[in-house]
């Protein structure tokens, strides 16, 4: 069984992206003071091994750095630096990958220790690899935020550990920022915007790359640590995370709201509130659920309307047609070839 | 040497003239009959205050915004004087004027014009100033200037500055250059030694860039650690000289740079391209020089 954390929940270890977030406004002489305040984290508290901050005091610290950084590069600078600012087994494991798909599957197992605003998936067609990006309990509203972070540290671990540039093309689920030159100089030029889900999609071949500093004794070690680490952890997923993994789960059991506030032990209300902090309503994430199985239906295993309709458990494919429109404003049929 | 020193004595000389001639005055006016309190005209104050309050508030702005020198010096000279009138103005609504000597409505009235000049000299100088000014920073801002489009670290414009000056060129059909160069494994930079020792090695290719180019030519940061310069009115093979050039100087700061060059012939092409589909171009060539790279390290 999952062990869930809820917003007020001490779930993200603070020696990670809040020490680099720190680390890196002490080097611009920005004031830490008005970075921490309101956020219930001291500058003694880092030193402390082990400290924890809860979801609510992540958002907080996000809000404020964002409102103090001058310029729009924050993320995709802790993202340059990702990898060699972490510690830890499951850094270990990255870098003695032997190759992307080593990496990947290791990083898809083990990431909410390290990334627990995270919730990453995958998907494969006959050529391309697909990973695909969404919120646990990183805000809706800091989305940008995160997905630059996590994007920008892929690519800049792959060419570090790959000594190549990266290839691979980028949907991204918001409209063309300003600083769109951030994104093709951190990224690449294979970007599009105003897209349903953020997928990151790349070939099969990238996969079998060679990484230059592969290690197979130190990636076994690595990756028995990991997995002690995360029997030993407190929490293992987080609150949007659990219900969106529910409610896409190759659908054997169709779970309502009151089911999964059921096996949480709380009641339907209660649940609701708890999605509150997240930024999130249950609507929302089942809309997301859905999306998100519908797309798999209609782009990977390419099926029909109406199969899709059935596999969903609409009606009739007309009102899956006219959900499908209020998700992402466009029709199913436009998706079928979206990933190739 | 000596000559700074009497400007020091004359700026001084002049602020303790002002101050005194304030003081004198106040007390002038101590001795002098109050109007009563009918006849004070409350509009007249509020107008001859803010006017006063102007004043102040363009000295001090002045005092933070420019580095000391002689044209500040003459412009706080003026300023201040401008104030001391408009205080006089002022105290003159408070007062019976027919209560004090013919000399003094006299002198009350010699702050304001003498500041004024002041001032007028000051701006003189300045605009002279300006020029020279102008000239230092042609290559970082090309006769186009808004702050708000500086880079924080390298203090060099930022990409929406280029863009900007691009669609400019474009439409008077010129012919330009763009090169393009991109600091090789500056991560490891950032990495080894730290975000401070990167943002040091960023500005100071910065000012290199800045220093190597043409008067016309204008550099600013893209993102990261690659910089975009701009060569108006250049051929093809001075683009490609000129790309040679910046990219050996950038050697001496010990670290190597990969460079991309592209060559737009404005008036030859039908469609035209706007600044975005150029740097597209741009980031696509570097993406071939990279490539290119990596294929030579491997075979």
């Amino acid at each position: 069984m999952q062990r869930v954390a809820y917003a007020q929940d001490k779930c993200v270890d603070s020696s990670l992206l809040v020490a680099s977030l720190i680390s890196l406004f002490e080097y611009r002489q920005l004031d830490i003071n008005q970075l921490l305040s309101g956020s219930g984290i001291f500058e003694q508290d880092l030193t402390k091994l082990n400290h924890k901050i809860s979801p609510i005091q992540l958002s907080q610290l996000i809000d404020n750095a964002l409102a103090i950084w001058p310029g729009d590069d924050l993320a995709f600078l802790l993202g340059q630096q990702w990898l060699p600012s972490q510690s830890g087994s499951l850094t270990n494991g990255l870098l003695c990958s032997g190759n992307l798909r080593q990496m990947q599957n290791f990083w898809q197992r083990f990431y909410w220790l390290t990334q627990p605003w995270l919730q990453g998936s995958h998907w494969h067609t006959d050529k391309q690899q697909h990973l695909i990006f969404q919120l646990d309990i990183g805000l809706f509203r800091q989305r940008q935020f995160y997905i630059e972070l996590a994007l920008s540290s892929l690519v800049s671990s792959y060419k570090r550990l790959a000594n190549t540039p990266w290839q691979g093309a980028f949907y991204l689920p918001f409209a063309e920022p300003k600083h769109i030159d951030q994104y093709q100089k951190y990224l690449g030029k294979h970007l599009s915007f105003n897209q349903p889900l953020c997928v990151l999609s790349y070939d099969q071949a990238l996969n079998d790359v060679p990484f230059t500093i592969a290690d197979q004794h130190g990636f076994a070690l690595a990756q028995r640590q990991a997995e002690q680490l995360q029997q030993q952890a407190q929490y293992t997923i987080g609150l949007p995370a659990l219900i969106r993994n529910m409610l896409t789960q190759e659908s054997k059991q169709q779970y309502t709201l009151p089911d999964i506030a059921d096996l949480l032990s709380l009641s339907p209300a209660t649940l609701k509130r708890r999605l509150k902090p997240f930024n999130i309503s249950f609507q929302q994430l089942q809309d997301q659920a859905n999306l998100h199985n519908a797309i798999y239906l209609l782009a990977v295993t390419g099926e029909t309307n109406l199969q899709v309709a059935q596999q969903l458990k609409f009606a009739d494919s007309n009102n899956f047609r006219r959900s499908f429109k209020r998700w992402t404003g466009l029709l199913p049929s436009q998706f079928r070839c979206w990933l190739s | 040497m000596d000559k700074k020193m009497a400007n020091t004595r004359l700026y001084q000389a002049g602020i303790t003239i002002a101050v005194a001639f304030s003081v004198l005055l106040s007390v002038c006016l101590a001795q002098a009959q109050t109007k009563p309190y009918q006849l004070i005209d409350g509009f007249d104050i509020a107008t001859e205050g803010a006017l006063l309050l102007l004043g102040l508030s363009w000295l001090t702005l002045v005092l933070q915004a420019r580095p000391d020198g002689n044209v500040t010096r003459l412009l706080i000279v003026g300023l201040l004087g401008y104030s001391l009138g408009c205080y006089m103005d002022l105290l003159d609504e408070f007062f019976i004027n027919s209560s004090l000597p013919g000399w003094f409505s006299w002198l009350e009235k010699l702050p304001t014009p003498i500041g004024l000049l002041t001032l007028t000299l000051g701006l003189w100088l300045w605009r002279e100033e300006q020029k020279t000014v102008n000239e230092q920073l042609r290559t970082r801002e090309q006769f186009f200037r808004q702050h708000q489009l500086v880079d924080r670290v390298t203090k060099i414009y930022d990409s929406r500055a280029i863009r900007q000056q691009l669609n400019l060129l474009i439409k008077r059909e010129e012919n330009l250059g763009l090169v393009m160069l991109d600091i090789d494994n500056f991560a490891k930079v950032n990495q080894q030694q730290g975000f401070k020792e990167g943002d040091i090695l960023l500005t100071n290719i910065a000012q290199l860039l800045a220093s190597q180019l043409r008067s016309q030519d204008l550099v600013c940061r893209y993102a990261g650690d690659s910089f975009i310069v701009l060569l108006p009115k250049a051929s093809a093979a001075f683009n490609q000289s000129m790309a040679d050039e910046l990219k050996q100087a950038i050697c001496g700061l010990n670290c190597q740079a990969s460079c991309a060059v592209f060559h737009y012939q404005n008036n030859q092409s039908d469609t035209k391209l706007n600044a975005s589909q150029l740097i597209a171009e741009l980031t696509s060539e570097m993406d071939k020089v990279k490539q290119a790279r990596v294929m030579s390290k491997v075979s």
